[in-house]
C-alpha cells in the first residue's frame, strides 16, 4: 500500500513527456509497476490527475471526465489555493463517490 | 409600448399589486437591464471576499467591511433603480418589501427572495433566498463557517438605498446555506422613518 505514493510520483516524468505528445487530455495507461497499471489525465492548466488500478477496472476515461469536473468546481471557490492541496470534505465524498460508479474495484 | 394590452406598468397612479410588482420587474429585467456573465461576477465577488479575509484576518470585521461597501452601493444604486422602475412611494413597509424582492433584486440579481416572518406590527420582514448567485461554487474554510456572513453586502445595499429614501432600516443575515443552515435568510427591521419629507404632491 505504501508503494502506492511512490508508483503515482515515479510515473510523474512519464506523464510529463507524454502529455506533449498528444492534444487529448485523457492519457490512458502510462506506466505499468508488476499489476499496477498507472493511468493520467492532464488538464489544460497543468493539473496532472493519476490513477492506480488494477488492469480490470471500467471506464476510467468518464472517471477522469467527471473528476476534472469536479476539480473546475473546487476551483471555483474563492477561498481555495491554486496549487495547494485540496481539503474539501465534499471534494473527497463526491470523487468517491464517482470512483464507485465508475470503477468497479 | 409595446402594443401589449395586459401589462400597464407605469400609466396608472395605483400603487402595484403583488402581480403587478413581479410583472414589472420581470419586464425590467428582460428588457432594461444590461447582462454580465455569471461566473464574472461570482468570481468577482469571491475573489473581493477572498481579499478582504486575507487583508483584516478578522471575520467580523470583514462583516463590516462588506456592509459598509453596501452601504456606499445602495445610496448609490437607488437612484439608478428609481429611474429604471419608476416606482412612486409605497403605502406601507411590507410593499416596500414586496418592492425590494420582486422589482429590486429582480432587476439586480435576477432573483426574488420570498418574503417571511412579517411580525404583527409590519415593521419586520425575512427574506428568504432559494439561491444566490453571490455564492455559486463557495465553500467557506472551517474557521470562516461560525463568523463570516458571506453575502453581507446584500445588508448594506438594501440599508444605503432604503436610507435614501427616508427609511432607516436594520439587515442583517440569521442563517446562511454556506454556512450548514437549511436556508439562507435575511432579516429587515424598520428602525424609523427619517424626517425631511417632501410634501406629497396632492395639495
Amino acid at each position: 500500500k505504501h508503494l502506492n505514493q511512490f508508483i503515482a510520483h515515479s510515473a510523474l516524468d512519464i506523464v510529463d513527456e507524454a502529455m506533449w505528445g498528444t492534444n487529448q487530455m485523457y492519457l490512458k495507461v502510462v506506466d505499468r509497476f508488476n499489476d499496477h497499471h498507472v493511468s493520467a489525465y492532464v488538464t489544460p492548466s497543468g493539473a496532472k490527475f493519476m490513477l492506480i488500478h488494477e488492469a480490470s477496472t471500467g471506464d476510467v476515461r468518464s472517471f477522469f471526465t467527471d473528476l476534472h469536473e469536479l476539480y473546475v468546481k473546487v476551483m471555483m471557490n474563492p477561498f481555495s489555493e491554486v496549487n495547494g492541496a485540496i481539503d474539501s470534505h465534499q471534494f473527497d465524498v463526491k470523487v468517491r463517490g464517482i470512483a464507485r460508479k465508475y470503477l468497479s474495484g | 409600448m409595446q402594443g401589449n394590452p395586459n401589462t400597464n406598468n407605469r400609466s396608472t397612479a395605483a400603487l402595484p399589486s403583488g402581480q403587478r410588482a413581479k410583472q414589472t420587474g420581470e419586464d425590467i429585467w428582460k428588457s432594461r437591464t444590461d447582462k454580465i456573465n455569471a461566473e464574472l461576477f461570482t468570481l468577482t465577488y469571491g475573489s473581493l471576499v477572498a481579499q478582504l479575509v486575507k487583508d483584516y484576518e478578522d471575520y467580523i470585521e470583514v462583516n463590516a467591511q462588506l456592509d459598509k461597501m453596501g452601504y456606499n452601493m445602495g445610496c448609490r444604486l437607488i437612484e439608478d433603480f428609481i429611474a429604471k422602475s419608476g416606482m412612486t412611494k409605497c403605502g406601507s413597509f411590507v410593499e416596500t418589501a414586496d418592492v425590494i424582492s420582486k422589482i429590486g433584486f429582480k432587476m439586480y440579481l435576477g432573483i426574488t427572495p420570498t418574503i417571511t416572518n412579517v411580525s404583527p406590527d409590519g415593521k419586520e420582514f425575512s427574506l428568504v433566498f432559494e439561491e444566490n448567485p453571490l455564492a455559486e461554487f463557495v465553500e467557506l474554510p472551517d474557521e470562516a463557517v461560525r463568523e463570516l456572513w458571506y453575502s453581507n453586502v446584500l445588508c448594506g445595499v438594501l440599508r444605503g438605498a432604503l436610507e435614501m429614501v427616508l427609511l432607516q432600516v436594520e439587515c442583517q443575515f440569521v442563517s446562511d446555506v454556506l454556512r450548514g443552515d437549511e436556508s439562507t435568510e435575511m432579516k429587515v427591521k424598520l428602525v424609523k422613518v427619517l424626517d425631511e419629507e417632501v410634501p406629497a404632491a396632492d395639495e
